[in-house]
This record gives C-alpha cells, structure tokens and sequence, in this order.
C-alpha cells in the first residue's frame, strides 16, 4: 500500500528536471574525476537541490486540494520520493570522486543538506504563491541570487560559504546546517494546508 | 462600405512586442536582483574612489566589471523565464492562431533585450561620469572593456531566448548561470582563454576583436532563435554573415593573443 502511494506520487511528478540534473551531476564528476573533489561535487548539489525542487510542482494541486490528503502530506510523499533518491545518488558520486578527508566530506554533506533544505524552502513558498501550483523554477534562480549574495559577504560574517572561511571546518557545517534547517521549516510553514482553518464553537 | 485595413508590417509587430515584453524584462525579479549586484559592486567602487586617493580603474574598478557580468547573467535568466512563458501558461496553442507569427515573436523578445541593455548603459555612464569626475584615469583598453561588459549583456540576454528556443526547460537556464559564476578558465593564460566571455585582453586591437567577437555570438544567438520556429532566405544569409564574423574573429583572438614568443596578451 505504500509502496503503490509513492508509485503513484512518483508517476506524478515532472521527470525531465531531477533526470537532467542527475545527468549533469555525473558528468560533472567524470569530467574532473580524480582533481579538487570541491568543484565538481558543489555542482553535484546545487544541480540535485535545483532537481528536487521541480519535484514539488503539483499541477492537479487544486483539484487534490478538495482531498482528505493534505497539503504537507501530499508534499511529504513528493520528498520521500525524490529525497532518497538525490541522497544516494550525492553520496554514490562522493565515493567516486573522494575527498581530501573527513573535514572536507563533512563540509560537502553540510552543503548538499543546506542547499537541500533551501531548494524545498523556497519550491514549498513558490508553488504555494502559483496559481498552477509550480514554483521549480524559482528554486536555481533563486538559490543562485542567495549564494552570490552571500560571497559579497565578508568571509567572517558569509551565510553560505563555498569556499575557506575563518574559523575551520565547523563553522561550515554550522552555517550550511543553519541554512537546511530554516530551509526546512519554511517548507513545513508553507505547507500548511489553506482548507483547514480552526473551526469557533 | 468596408474599410480595408493593411497588415502591420513585421517589423513595427517586432518593435510593439519588444516595447511590452521590454517593459516586463526590466521589471522582472530576476533582473531587479541583477541590478542589484550591479549597484553593489558600483557602490563598492564608489566608497573606495571617496575614501582613498590612489585609485585606479585597473585596479578598484573590477567590482563594478563584475556586477555588471551578474547583471548579464541574470539578464539571460529573465529573458530565458519571458521566453517560456507560453509553454508556462499553456497559451502556445492559443498564440499560434494569431496572424503574428511565431519568428515574429521570437524577433519581439529579442528586441526586447534593448531594454535591460538600456538600463545596463545608464548605469554604467553614470558611474564612468562619477569617475571622471573624480580624476580616475581610464585608459583606451579600458573604455573597450566596458562596451564589451554592455555587448555580453545582450549575448547572454540572446543565450537564455536560444535556450528557450531549443531547450524549452526553465531548468536550463539557471543551470548554464552557475556553470558561468562557477567554471573559471584557469589562472595560466592559454590561448583559448580569448574566446571565453570573461577575458581581459591587454591591447586596444584586441579587445576590439573581442568586442566584434561578442557582437557576433550576439547576432548568431539571435538568429539560433529564430530558426527554431521560421526558416528563410534572410535569417539564412543572416546566420552566415554572423558565423563567419564570430570564425574571423575569433582565429584573429586565437592567433594574436599568445604570440610564439611565449606571453599571452589576456
């Protein structure tokens, strides 16, 4: 039964976008397979999270609206597909490409969690303000915008950092971590469900 | 009794839809964040020609440059999210019952990249009038690179209505931005470096290659575009033209800026 949900949830989603941004992360590790594993496996996770973020568009979304299935558990589906999915495929190509050590793998899970996080943040607000329920396609702009913002940042004080910053490995993981969790819970905060309001008795 | 109305001419359709989808590309969110970058990195430039004496356009002014390439860069995105715009809305099928054509509109959106290159000149006079009014001194390779920053505004702006074109997936766009802002030729100068959008050539000769080299690509972009939705004898001749033009300039690139002598003038 849950197996045939996430089938259906699956059949349901746009293909060509997560498919593409797969291809491009493979070719973007065999290219520089065996040189500095930081370019190619940054371009592994933003090309995975601007993927993830098509998965959300949901054109039926007004018809499943009138559903007992709501909102955040419809959305929760669509994750549960396309989530895993981009995660072995993350982890599959940082085997292959390997790292420098510990730290560095760290700092790219960190990365690939925070640029996740984000992705699905901002899909959750930009599908809830479409009137047709899409909003991937301001996922990659706008993750695109915030890191080159960021950048202009001083290293001290930069939200997303992609490169070296003051301070070591953990104030890496801190930020990017920072970064999925608000990403995350704006996703939950738009996922409310517009149907359901408290009923004054 | 009938009045009979003549067709407008393809070319005032062209001009009437650059002038709308202009007006919508320059308020685009996409390139609001452009310009945004643009000014950041201007008023970078600004703060440091206010607080400190031995300025130079070589040296400070790269922020401005660099502004101005995220400016173009979004640009595309934008022109790129006007462009699928009909597949977006399912209005394609509509649109081609319409007497304009689908070339003619692909020509519309093209011309409406006048309008984002438009902002992009007046803001770059603005902070060339603030420099000279504060003595900066800028050179004549300089003043070259600055019409080349303003031509990679419409190339790229051209590049997103191509992709549209062909690879009709708001994905595409975005993707090909941060393979820009990310993938950087290497810090050694090599020969194919002249041919990337971002180089600095050393020498007025050059650069004025680069600058044709740009307008060029600009041109064949355009034409990539409109070829996908109408084939003529003119965007034939006009594909041609601009490929020979960006092939002669380029060997020229290819040729005159790592000489035998070993040094690389980029």
């Amino acid at each position: 039964m849950r197996a045939d949900r996430l089938r259906y949830t699956a059949r349901a989603m746009p293909r060509l976008p997560p498919v593409a941004a797969a291809s491009i992360a493979v070719v973007a590790v065999a290219a520089r397979h065996g040189q500095n594993a930081a370019l190619p496996l940054q371009l592994v996770a933003i090309a995975l999270a601007s993927g993830v973020g098509f998965a959300f568009d949901d054109r039926a979304h007004e018809s499943l609206a009138a559903s007992p299935t709501s909102l955040l558990r419809r959305r929760l589906l669509r994750a549960a597909v396309v989530v895993p999915l981009g995660v072995i495929l993350w982890t599959t190509l940082l085997l292959w490409q390997g790292t420098a050590g510990v730290e560095e793998a760290w700092a790219l899970a960190a990365m690939f969690a925070g640029l996740l996080g984000m992705s699905v943040g901002i899909a959750g607000v930009a599908s809830r303000r479409s009137s047709r329920g899409v909003g991937g396609f301001a996922v990659t702009p706008s993750l695109f915008v915030a890191v080159v913002f960021s950048t202009m940042v001083p290293p001290r004080w930069r939200p997303l950092p992609l490169g070296d910053i003051p301070g070591g490995w953990l104030p890496i993981y801190e930020r990017w971590a920072t970064a999925a969790m608000i990403g995350v819970l704006v996703f939950l905060v738009s996922s409310r469900d517009r149907a359901v309001t408290r009923v004054r008795g | 009794m009938s009045a009979h109305l003549a067709p407008p001419r393809s070319s005032s359709i062209v001009a009437s839809i650059g002038r709308v989808e202009g007006r919508r590309l320059i308020a685009h969110p996409i390139f609001l964040a452009g310009v945004t970058f643009a000014l950041l990195g201007s008023a970078s430039f600004v703060r440091a020609t206010l607080t400190r004496s031995d300025i130079t356009w070589d040296e400070d002014a790269w922020t401005v440059s660099v502004g101005f390439m995220l400016l173009g860069v979004l640009t595309m995105v934008a022109a790129n999210h006007a462009a699928l715009r009909d597949r977006r809305e399912h209005t394609r099928e509509q649109h081609s019952t319409l007497p304009v054509g689908l070339p003619t509109r692909t020509g519309g959106l093209l011309a409406a990249l006048l309008w984002p290159t438009v902002v992009a000149v007046t803001l770059l006079a603005s902070i060339l009038l603030f420099a000279v009014v504060q003595q900066v001194h800028i050179t004549e390779v300089e003043s070259v690179h600055l019409l080349e920053g303003i031509c990679a505004i419409s190339l790229l702006g051209a590049l997103g209505v191509a992709m549209a074109a062909w690879l009709p997936n708001p994905f595409v766009a975005p993707v090909v931005a941060w393979a820009i802002f990310l993938i950087a030729p290497g810090e050694v100068p090599q020969r194919w470096h002249s041919l990337t959008l971002l180089v600095g050539m050393q020498t007025t000769e050059l650069a004025l290659w680069h600058l044709a080299y740009l307008a060029g690509l600009a041109a064949l972009f355009g034409v990539v575009a409109v070829a996908k939705t109408g084939r003529s004898r003119p965007l034939l001749v006009a594909g041609l033209l601009a490929a020979g033009f960006v092939m002669a300039s380029g060997t020229i690139l290819l040729t005159g800026s790592c000489p035998s002598d070993g040094t690389c003038r980029l």
